[in-house]
């Protein structure tokens, strides 16, 4: 029998989805890294310069790496895991210089997993909320651990953190993890998963499953 | 003469130290007599010290440097110092009060320093001037009504955070409410009426005693042969009724 309401329930949803998908090409395109890491930075390096020549250039450098890892993953619709985590090591380099024993950081991922494709800029965005609104805010600042790992047919990658954690009546964090959730969703459907969790004993833990294919 | 101080919160050592060493060189006589790295430090310097002059980075840890500046207002005269935040910087513009963009330009930290000195010479304006801008830029940026964000629900795997969004429904199941969401359902202790209090009115509607919608997740609302409103989604399969007493909200539909 024929339903219009089913096809028009079809349709809208249809819709919605090649909807989304334009969409995030777009804001991935149009992306730019966070101006406030640029400028603090810089600044950063420009109050170096007379005093510590050497620890200016080697910032320098660390933020030069950064920018052409990022280059890089923005160019590829797929890159691998080892990719993503090299983008992530460049930044948060750069990161300990200014923030000094405010960052504390650990990047641990297996070898199983590193070579297993992934798009571009979805964890990296996770470790700046996690800098920006976990770490920064917190007077004595905190630690970062980013691991990965397979798990039968799925890989799974944490990024935990022992910042001030998520305010409940605040949407700070909420962007940015919406938008990797609809990613993960869009490109591997139920089998995309994003789960947050409050650390403990403070701090935010974002766990990203996807199925592991073999290749 | 008595000697000016001021004191310098920034959270980055690099810059602290710069920015001493430049008022050092530019400004003999100032004395600086403290530093902080955050906001919280800040305040007590405030109190304990009484400076003449605060520079306050505003994205401090802690509190930010403008709620420093709140409760530092009319004990001394504040400088914030900000990275590109094009929201601050166009309120101080229109303000004229004093604000300088990280990096600090030579010239723009010279022109602050002359600023100063005669703001010095007659406070009494400036520091009115002041509150009223801080009282102005508080309601923008600090005081905006704050809806529940997140959801805490106790879980086997530790307590999970749900973002609003992602939720579809929220219905009164015996003692607690079930919280509906893509990834299944689960169970917090929050009363529907509660809810109804702390999320936001024009995301989240209550279309029957026991049930709470995100509006912004709804698919398509039909209406049937009976004149009863259902609420489809998109991804689950379940349907809500709109109860009698609700149904003027999707009248005009």
């Amino acid at each position: 029998m024929f339903n219009a309401n089913a096809l028009i329930t079809d349709k809208i949803k249809r819709l919605d989805l090649d909807k989304k998908r334009v969409e995030i090409q777009l804001q991935i395109l149009q992306s730019q890294t966070e101006p406030h890491f640029l400028i603090n930075t810089l600044s950063n390096v420009i109050s170096l310069l007379d005093a510590e020549p050497q620890k200016a250039k080697s910032m320098l450098r660390d933020f030069v790496d950064f920018l052409r890892a990022s280059m890089s993953v923005r160019r590829s619709a797929v890159i691998t895991i080892s990719q993503e985590m090299e983008l992530i090591r460049c930044y948060l380099r750069v990161l300990k210089i200014r923030m000094g024993n405010r960052l504390d950081y650990v990047i641990d991922v297996d070898e199983a997993v590193l070579g297993h494709g992934i798009p571009p800029l979805l964890i990296q965005p996770i470790v700046e909320n996690a800098i920006k609104h976990g770490l920064e805010p917190k007077i004595e600042g905190g630690r970062i651990e980013i691991c990965g790992c397979r798990e039968n047919d799925l890989i799974r990658l944490e990024v935990a953190d022992t910042g001030v954690g998520i305010d409940i009546n605040k949407n700070a964090n909420g962007t940015g993890l919406a938008n990797v959730r609809e990613r993960l969703q869009l490109l591997y459907g139920d089998r995309g998963k994003l789960v947050i969790r409050e650390n403990a004993p403070s701090g935010v833990s974002a766990v990203i499953e996807m199925p592991y294919e073999k290749n | 003469m008595k000697r000016i101080r001021a004191i310098i919160v920034e959270d980055e050592e690099n810059l602290r130290h710069d920015l001493r060493k430049r008022l050092a060189s530019l400004w003999p006589e100032l004395v600086i007599c403290g530093e902080a790295e955050d906001g919280i430090a800040a305040v007590n310097l405030v109190e304990d010290l009484a400076p003449d002059v605060a520079f306050l980075d505003i994205k401090l840890p802690g509190i930010s440097g403008i709620d420093v500046a709140r409760k530092a207002a009319g004990k001394c005269l504040t400088v914030f110092i900000t990275a590109y935040d094009r929201y601050a910087v166009d309120a101080f513009e229109n303000e004229a009060v004093d604000y300088l963009l990280k990096p600090i330009a030579d010239e723009r930290l010279e022109k602050m320093i002359e600023r100063l000195k005669n703001k010095l010479s007659s406070p009494a304006t400036y520091l009115a001037e002041m509150s009223t801008l801080l009282e102005r830029i508080d309601p923008r940026i600090l005081r905006q009504p704050e809806y529940l964000q997140w959801i805490r629900v106790p879980h086997k795997d530790g307590i999970r955070l749900i973002s609003v969004q992602e939720i579809f429904y929220f219905k009164a199941t015996d003692k607690y409410t079930t919280v509906r969401t893509k990834q299944g359902e689960f169970l917090i202790r929050k009363a529907i009426r509660d809810l109804v209090d702390e999320l936001d009115p024009n995301r989240f509607w209550r279309i029957h005693r026991a049930t709470i919608v995100n509006v912004e997740n709804i698919l398509i609302v039909e209406r049937s042969l009976t004149g009863n409103y259902h609420i489809r989604f998109s991804d689950i399969q379940e349907h809500l009724t709109v109860s009698r007493a609700y149904t003027h909200l999707f009248k005009t539909m």
